[in-house]
């Protein structure tokens, strides 16, 4: 897996995708549902933070279209999150540094791949059917995210027959991870 | 057990709508009407993967039939040799689950799939994968067995992935519906799968 600490190692030019800082708060201190969801709503924001970062760069055609539609998409999450009770940090969003489309693809499947693992690891322990039917509409389109962006890398779009569910801790120490922390 | 049977069983039971639309959630629903509403479908769990695995069942079919085919070649064909066989890893799952359930597993049903050409699998294909996933998404909040639900989802997601790969084969929209997924019902699931059934 490549980590923050290996690309550096690796040289700066692939350090230089990454973004400045790691944010992501302590969701799944809060446990339960409320955790669940504040982990979902801090991938949501690193994704937000993504595609907005992509939509500003001259990117063209397929991946720039991509990047506009995802991240409005992304938005969407969010706000229906929040509508469903999730709270997020106060900590500020990462900021990518990203300028190629080759890089931005790479940190999108990476992330896009984390937010389906995430998802699927946190709906079956939501206690409440309303989440979980929420949370379910919505990793379907985190899955179709990530076969897209596969696509666009030339990438297998559907690499296993089941996706991998990662629990809370685990999303958590991913984000974290992919984010630099 | 038959086509009709089986379909006669589960289209009753979504048409009775056992703990349907309507039903109460112990749990307590969120305020949500419309697409978030819970959809009618099958009165336990076994069930549910039952439903399940017949859809698995004729996308299992459809693939192999693809691949033997000769309409794919390249990247294509490799794209429908690995749909077949993830298909087929789902029916192995299933059947296992449905047996720890207490239910056997039914025999693969006759299909009736009109392959006449590339297009044309490619279109039924991407029917199908939709399908499904709407058909995954609309069950996953009746399942009471943690296992099994986390089961489901690993499949559900799947199939939106296969769903994404064939929808942009075909020059369609990744995301047909937006930012949300709309869940299809049971009954619903069962009309569209019969016009492909024997």
């Amino acid at each position: 897996m490549i980590t923050r600490r290996s690309l550096l190692l690796a040289g700066t030019a692939a350090a230089a995708a990454l973004p400045l800082r790691s944010p992501p708060a302590r969701a799944s201190a809060q446990g339960g549902d409320a955790g669940a969801l504040a982990l979902l709503l801090a991938i949501e924001h690193a994704q937000i933070a993504l595609y907005e970062h992509a939509a500003g760069l001259p990117f063209h055609g397929p991946v720039a279209q991509l990047a506009g539609r995802f991240g409005n998409e992304e938005r969407a999450h969010a706000d229906r999150l929040g509508q469903l009770g999730a709270r997020g940090s106060e900590s500020a969003p990462p900021v990518f540094r990203f300028t190629t489309e080759e890089k931005f693809l790479r940190l999108a499947q990476r992330l896009e791949g984390l937010a389906v693992g995430a998802y699927n690891g946190a709906i079956p322990l939501l206690t409440d059917a309303g989440l979980r039917r929420a949370t379910a509409a919505i990793v379907q389109v985190e899955a179709r995210h990530s076969a897209a962006v596969r696509v666009l890398r030339r990438s297998d779009p559907a690499p296993r027959a089941f996706d991998r569910a990662f629990e809370p801790a685990r999303a958590e120490r991913a984000l974290a991870a992919l984010l630099g922390g | 057990m038959q086509r009709r049977a089986f379909l006669a069983t589960l289209g009753a039971l979504a048409a009775a709508g056992c703990g349907g639309g309507g039903a109460t959630t112990p749990e307590g629903a969120r305020p949500a009407g419309g697409a978030n509403a819970r959809l009618p479908g099958a009165p336990d769990d076994a069930a549910t993967v039952a439903y399940a695995l017949r859809l698995e069942q004729v996308q299992a079919d459809l693939y192999r039939r693809a691949a033997d085919s000769g309409f794919f070649k390249g990247s294509e064909r490799a794209l429908v040799q690995q749909l077949r066989d993830e298909e087929d890893e789902h029916v192995s799952t299933l059947s296992r689950t449905l047996h720890r359930l207490g239910g056997a597993t039914p025999a693969p049903p006759e299909t009736r799939l009109a392959l006449d050409d590339r297009d044309a699998t490619l279109r039924i294909a991407v029917r199908l994968e939709n399908l499904g996933a709407a058909a995954y998404l609309g069950q996953l909040d009746r399942i009471r067995d943690r296992g099994v639900l986390a089961t489901l989802l690993s499949i559900h997601t799947v199939e939106a992935r296969h769903a994404t790969a064939l929808n942009l084969l075909l020059a369609k929209p990744a995301t047909p519906t937006g930012a949300f997924a709309r869940p299809e019902d049971m009954a619903s699931v069962l009309r569209v799968l019969d016009l492909y059934l024997a």
